[in-house]
């Protein structure tokens, strides 16, 4: 099979160098998993762009290929489907902090422009998953990972990785709201002028197309320059959002997003991440079994670092392979 | 029931040091301020010290002690934030910062006239800048270094840990994180301890003796040239501090009115010191509610 | 497997060619903190060097045995045949910061536990700040109010001119109260809560449970504020200087004129010609000082290794 998908790829290198396609890994990946077995299958054993030239060609036109707005072949589409493209995904990845291994060994691939929520009685370690992704977990002494994540044709494990450069294009949300101490408008102006938009119309422009974007645009357009911690709870969250979106990511990763927020907040942010999976590949840790059911097109179980389950949300929540998946989404533990 | 008296006493004798201590602080500054302040006038304040006829001032004094301290500042703030910065944010949890931990220690433990004498021997003799404003703010400099990284460092550590990630996650990079981003926001933290440090660097006398000398040559205070040597502004004169003068007055002072100066001298000091307390905590406050708060 | 090791040239691994901006900045960032850091770790070694080279001098090459030094007790380094005789001064340190300490522990103690056990109230808005400014006032302010109240007391109610010993002492252990209320509040407020509550729930009296209980468990933390007092009187040197008379040699009571290690140096240091004898016994005092300053150091980390087991 990684054969078949190798030479696909150089074929369609030679046909199409424009187009960086993310067939390869798309076909890798393959189709899901036979809903019986683990979770873990769905990345198959051999690598996908494990050609050097192949990925080389891609990440000339742009790093994160998977992620490029893209029109697979009709036969290339057809021989996946119904697989989407994966945006990103992880191989045997594994964190410990000291001797204590958190996460064992989990590999999932996440289907590009779609909700992945990460679900999981707490101590399982979803969030450390969640924030090995952009490698935030470096900044917490004594964690270290072993494995591999790839995006774009890149092991982003590998100690060479750029990580302020991968940061830009992961953008991420937490559980309480943290805009930074400044205003409503530096917020959001604050990652993309540090990336180089120094025009001030261009600045402008941004910052109330990613307040629009976030429906937060109509209640503080009169107010940008007033402190970004004087808005609500669930204000200041959407602005995090808007601040993330700003420095135009890939991913979004949001751990707990609206767990420190009241209900009809709540509802604005599970809207807003409906509306934002249209231009963003979104994976979001979640306590509540309601909000992954109502926002995630496939969900993931975690169990004591280890990846249980993970399917098509719909799957999980009607018909749950495993035993413990059950008993967790029906309240029998966690 | 004698465990209940016991308890009864005890408490009385802890709750009468509590307010012991705080009666003989007020005692202090009464006393201070009520031998000091009659003596206190717009010509004690300006004018030059006499050294054997009565009605000197301090005027030159004061005038040091403000110049020394902006100058010790300029050098100690750069550098102590930047040695603070290393401590918390980029140190690793090794032996090298274990190691550094407690060199800074031992240099904030060093009894200041230990750093006083360095002084003399390093930057006044070696470095050949001479008594002088200069060889005393670096002397001061050492002196205020480990104190000014402690606060660095602490303030640091409180600012919470989601707002250094928000930076990492926009794609900054770690410095770019600290200096937009966490020292903002400990900017209140390190201003307060800041100023309290610089209450502690305008009373300190022992490192002075040395380095910046203990007399004060005639200033022409219509002369603003740095180069001059008679100006005001010279950073390379032999300067006395108004610690430095209260000390030289009590031991050695000849001018009949020597008691009276010292005095005043001292309720300058104290005020001075009280001003810097408040104004560290007003300020820290303010700042606290302006960066928080809508502009 | 091994993609990474043969290299695409991607934006995201670091061997990308190009020198991005963000690496820039980093890169003099961390220059700039690195530099701070070593010019902290280069004054204590050449402040350590300096005054050991100059305080040895006298030891070996101009004829000074160190038992002389530290055992001798007449001191006249201008006399035909001068003699460095150390040990008032030594003595008059030790005795001038142990008295202070002795003064001040048990006062600072107890207003750390009236702070913490008895009027949080009264002590957070008011003792707490009192302290804080009596940390604030300036040594030279307190060897004036010394000199002007504490001295002529002291003439009126014992033999002699009211200097000496127990002047010193006075004055030291005002300034030390603050270092050692704070480090005593500090450890008695992380004491664990449950652990009075229980003492109470057995019947205890306030009293008891503060004597049993709080001042035991918190030894080692009020021991290190107590030391770290004794470390900073015993190198303040004006205050003291200006109280203590300054007489070389061991004073028969604590009224007497006498004399510390600081105070012989804050003297004599102005006086004396660079090189001289009279000049480098000097600086060997002030290497006495640098050495107990590590001792005291030292001491402080032991106290707290035991407060971290507890």
């Amino acid at each position: 099979m990684t054969m078949i998908a190798t030479e696909k790829t150089e074929a369609e290198r030679v046909a199409n160098r424009t187009t960086a396609t993310p067939s390869d890994a798309g076909t890798a990946v393959g189709a899901p998993a036979d809903p019986r077995e683990k979770a873990a299958a769905s990345v198959p054993a051999p690598l996908p762009g494990a050609s050097p030239a192949a990925a080389r060609d891609e990440s000339a036109q742009r790093a994160i290929p998977g992620l490029a707005p893209s029109a697979p072949e009709p036969g290339e589409t057809a021989r996946t489907q119904p697989a989407p493209n994966p945006a990103f995904y992880t191989k045997d990845l594994s964190v410990y902090y000291g001797e204590k291994q958190a996460i064992k060994q989990v590999s999932m691939a996440f289907p590009d422009r779609q909700v992945v929520a990460l679900i999981g009685p707490s101590g399982c370690g979803k969030s450390t998953f969640l924030r090995s992704l952009n490698r935030m977990n470096d900044l917490i002494p004594g964690a270290s990972i072993d494995g591999e994540i790839w995006i774009g044709g890149q092991n982003i494990c590998d100690p060479r990785t750029d990580v302020v450069r991968l940061r830009q294009r992961i953008g991420m949300v937490w559980q309480r709201p943290n805009p930074f101490h400044k205003s409503i408008y530096e917020n959001v102006a604050f990652g993309p002028r540090y990336h180089g938009v120094k025009n001030k119309a261009a600045l402008d422009q941004l910052v109330e197309e990613c307040l629009r974007k976030t429906a937060l645009w109509d209640e503080v357009k009169d107010r940008l320059h007033q402190s970004g911690l004087a808005l609500s709870g669930g204000q200041q969250q959407r602005l995090c959002i808007a601040r993330s979106i700003a420095v135009k990511p890939d991913i979004l990763l949001m751990d707990e997003p609206a767990s420190a927020l009241d209900p009809v907040s709540t509802a604005k942010i599970e809207e807003l991440i409906a509306e934002l999976k249209r231009d963003y590949t979104i994976v979001i840790v979640t306590h509540n079994m309601h909000q992954a059911a109502r926002v995630s097109d496939k969900t993931a179980f975690f169990f004591l670092g280890d990846l249980v389950e993970y399917d098509e949300t719909n799957k999980i929540f009607t018909n749950p392979s495993r035993k413990s998946t059950d008993d967790y989404i029906s309240g029998r533990f966690g | 029931m004698k465990a209940k008296s016991v308890d009864r006493i005890m408490t009385g004798v802890i709750v009468g040091i509590g307010f012991l201590i705080i009666a003989l602080l007020a005692a202090l500054l009464g006393y201070l301020l009520i031998r000091g302040v009659g003596h206190i006038s717009w010509h004690f304040l300006t004018s030059a010290p006499e050294s054997i006829r009565s009605g000197g001032g301090i005027g030159p004094q004061l005038f040091n002690s403000l110049f020394l301290l902006v100058l010790t500042m300029i050098i100690t703030v750069p550098l102590g934030l930047g040695a603070g910065i290393y401590m918390s944010e980029y140190a690793k949890q090794n032996r090298l910062t274990a190691f550094i931990r407690l060199i800074v220690e031992v240099l904030s433990s060093f009894p200041s006239i230990v750093v006083g004498l360095f002084g003399l021997l390093v930057i006044v003799n070696r470095f050949g800048l001479g008594l002088s404003l200069m060889s005393g703010a670096l002397a001061l400099t050492v002196f205020n270094l480990p104190l000014m990284v402690r606060i660095t460092e602490q303030a640091l550590r409180a600012v919470p840990r989601e707002q250094k990630e928000a930076g990492l996650a926009l794609g900054l990079s770690r410095w770019r994180t600290i200096t937009t981003v966490m020292l903002p926001i400990s900017l209140p933290a390190i201003v307060t301890g800041t100023i309290l440090a610089a209450g502690r660097v305008f009373g300190e006398a022992a490192a002075l003796l040395f380095t910046a000398g203990m007399s004060s040559p005639r200033l022409d205070f219509s002369d603003w040239n740095p180069l001059h040597h008679t100006s005001p502004l010279n950073p390379f004169r032999p300067a006395e501090t108004l610690a430095v003068h209260i000390w030289k007055v009590n031991s050695e002072g000849l001018a009949p009115d020597a008691a009276q100066i010292a005095a005043g001298a001292s309720a300058v000091l104290v005020i001075t010191v009280l001003l810097f307390n408040l104004g560290a905590r007003w300020l820290g406050r303010a700042l606290y509610r302006k960066l928080t708060a809508g502009r | 497997m091994n993609m990474t090791q043969t290299g695409p040239a991607d934006a995201l691994s670091k061997d990308g060619g190009k020198f991005p901006k963000h690496r820039l900045e980093e890169l003099r960032g961390r220059g700039y903190v690195m530099f701070c850091v070593l010019l902290l770790i280069v004054i204590i070694f050449s402040i350590v060097y300096f005054i050991a080279s100059r305080g040895l001098t006298p030891f070996t090459s101009q004829g000074v045995s160190l038992g002389n030094m530290l055992g001798g007790l007449k001191w006249a380094p201008e006399a035909d045949t001068p003699s460095f005789g150390a040990l008032p001064f030594l003595f008059g340190s030790f005795a001038t910061s142990v008295l202070a300490a002795v003064i001040a522990a048990p006062l600072g103690i107890c207003a750390a536990i009236f702070m913490t056990e008895m009027m949080p109230k009264v002590g957070k808005n008011i003792l707490q700040p009192a302290i804080e400014l009596l940390a604030g006032v300036p040594s030279v302010v307190y060897g004036f109010v010394g000199l002007s109240v504490i001295v002529p007391f002291l003439r009126d109610v014992f033999p002699g001119q009211g200097v000496g010993i127990l002047a010193g002492s006075i004055v030291l252990s005002v300034m030390i109260l603050p270092t050692i209320t704070t480090v005593a509040t500090d450890a008695l407020r992380s004491l664990p809560a449950g652990l009075k509550e229980g003492s109470y729930a057995l019947g205890a009296t306030r009293w008891q449970t503060i004597s049993r209980l709080v001042i035991p468990t918190t030894l080692p933390a009020l021991m290190t504020g107590v030391v770290l007092g004794i470390a900073r009187a015993f190198g303040e040197a004006l205050a003291v200087q200006m109280v203590i008379g300054n007489a070389p040699h061991i004073p028969h009571s604590l009224t007497q004129s006498a004399a510390t290690l600081t105070s012989i140096i804050t003297l004599s240091m102005g006086n004396t010609t660079s090189g001289s004898l009279h000049n480098n016994a000097l600086w060997s005092l002030a290497l006495i000082l640098l050495i107990m300053t590590f001792l005291f150091v030292f001491v402080v980390r032991l106290l707290e290794r035991r407060v971290k087991r507890v």
